[in-house]
């Protein structure tokens, strides 16, 4: 069976940090090494592989990486063994709003790892459609907080047992008014994803008009390796998201 | 930034550190080999805190205390498992205190303002804390429970008064009673099975008690709550004695 740190580590090498190091080059040209970028990091304290690999690109360094953890004791064990700053300990989507209000004083960041596969995810009804809920709230405070430039955002999760809903992710999308946007439109994706094939599509989809909503622009890339032999399913998707 | 050496300490600092080193580890091993499994269970019991920290962010007094109260129950198993066994105890008693003020608290935010700037708000000379005399705020806002618990012959806060037995007990460590006595066999800190079986007792109660407070106290959230993570704060936080109570008043 191989090992979740097995396929963070694929996700890494083949994903997060060839998309990290062009978008290194794309906004910061002119800094050759020692970017500094500053990261977000969803992360778990046993598999805080990422951080060590972005640090050892220099691509940033231990000041600029801002971990968030779902748990108390994770939180424990990174401040013991990592010297990065902890700036969350709470599953994140259990108190979204109140996460990025916290968060807040932190935006704007380079890179945002938004990985909910290292909170402890219960395979539990409507939980892709929170996760996305959550993804759309950060792009939204991201935005706010540039106007030029653009950042790295990767959305990691367990595809699960449950059908994904386009409706129920319009609904909370249009709850956030955005100027001349008309809504999520969701007349081409099924409304209730059962097969991982159909969830993959709304969810690249979703993000990728997430983007547009917030006058953005991305080109979205994405993994998806099986977990275990239940066919757990984790999956990737990300890309350099630049400002309109 | 100076680093650290064992060679540059002087005499007596450099016997501290070792000596407390060595009892430590020594401790350690010994509460490890007889009670590991009982370990994880208590553990596993803990962490049901981290469901709470999760869905009561949005309060700050939940923001504040809940990692506190985990912290204390985190370090009474340190305590406990290298042998320092009124301390752990002491630590237990500070979990509960703050997990009973968390409840009252959350209400009542002006006063949390008041108490975090230093007040000894609520604390009168006959020293009742912010639940008043003989828990009478738990009593009158969990009533419903409290009757549940009466009809059953045992309750949480009134006749035979669970609660307040339990933090008079866990107090007795605090206020150093004969029987708590750190020092009594001996000055170098030792396993002893029957004061860690004391202890593990009173991390168990404590912690049952914790969810107890919390669910009922928080009784929206709990109902919002993952499938999951209610099965987790019943069967583990609360346990045999009180779930069927718990769930009954709530409804689930």
């Amino acid at each position: 069976m191989i090992s979740m740190a097995a396929i963070r580590n694929e996700f890494l090498e083949e994903l997060w940090l060839p998309l990290i190091i062009e978008g290194g080059i794309q906004f910061y040209p002119a800094l050759r090494k020692n970017k500094k970028m500053k990261t977000l990091v969803f992360t778990d304290e046993s598999l805080y592989q990422e951080i060590i690999t972005i640090i050892n690109a220099r691509i940033t360094n231990e000041d600029n990486v801002f971990a968030w953890t779902d748990t108390l004791f994770k939180t424990s064990r990174l401040q013991t063994y990592r010297p990065v700053k902890v700036v969350g300990s709470s599953r994140f989507e259990d108190s979204a709003q109140e996460n990025i209000i916290t968060l807040s004083s932190n935006f704007p960041f380079d890179i945002l790892s938004i990985d909910f596969s290292c909170q402890n995810v219960q395979d539990e009804p409507q939980r892709l459609e929170k996760e996305l809920d959550c993804i759309e709230q950060i792009i939204k405070v991201q935005r706010e907080k540039i106007s030029i430039g653009g950042f790295v955002l990767f959305y990691t999760t367990f595809l699960g047992s449950h059908p994904l809903s386009s409706n129920e992710i319009k609904q909370s999308s249009d709850s956030i008014r955005i100027e001349n946007w008309n809504g999520l439109s969701t007349n081409i994706l099924p409304n209730n994803a059962i097969s991982d094939d159909d969830k993959m599509k709304v969810i690249e989809c979703t993000i990728f008009q997430f983007a547009q909503k917030h006058r953005l622009t991305v080109n979205l890339k994405k993994r998806v390796s099986n977990f275990n032999p239940n066919n757990k399913k984790l999956y990737s998707i990300g890309g350099i998201f630049k400002v309109v | 930034m100076p680093r650290f050496t064992v060679k540059g300490l002087g005499t007596e600092t450099k016997s501290i550190y070792q000596h407390q080193l060595t009892w430590g580890r020594n401790n350690w091993h010994e509460s490890l080999t007889q009670h590991a499994t009982e370990i994880e269970q208590l553990m596993n019991k803990l962490s049901t805190l981290e469901i709470w920290n999760s869905k009561l962010q949005s309060s700050p007094a939940a923001k504040e205390l809940i990692p506190e109260i985990w912290m204390d129950n985190y370090v009474s198993i340190t305590l406990a498992c290298i042998g320092l066994y009124k301390h752990a105890t002491m630590s237990l008693r500070s979990s509960l205190e703050t997990g009973l003020r968390l409840v009252y608290f959350f209400q009542h935010p002006i006063e949390y303002s008041w108490w975090k700037k230093g007040s000894r708000f609520g604390q009168d000379r006959e020293r009742h804390d912010v639940w008043g005399p003989s828990y009478e705020y738990f009593g009158l806002l969990f009533s419903e429970f409290e009757n549940e618990c009466i009809k059953d012959g045992k309750d949480l806060f009134k006749q035979q008064k669970c609660l307040p037995t339990l933090y008079n007990s866990l107090s007795g460590s605090i206020h150093t009673q004969a029987k708590r006595l750190q020092t009594t066999s001996g000055y170098s800190p030792k396993y002893n099975r029957a004061k860690f079986c004391e202890w593990k007792e009173f991390f168990f109660i404590t912690n049952t008690y914790l969810n107890i407070i919390l669910t009922l106290g928080f009784p929206n959230q709990f109902k919002n709550l993952l499938a999951s993570d209610k099965s987790k704060i019943i069967d583990i936080g609360i346990g045999d004695y009180y779930n069927d109570k718990v769930k009954k008043i709530l409804r689930e």
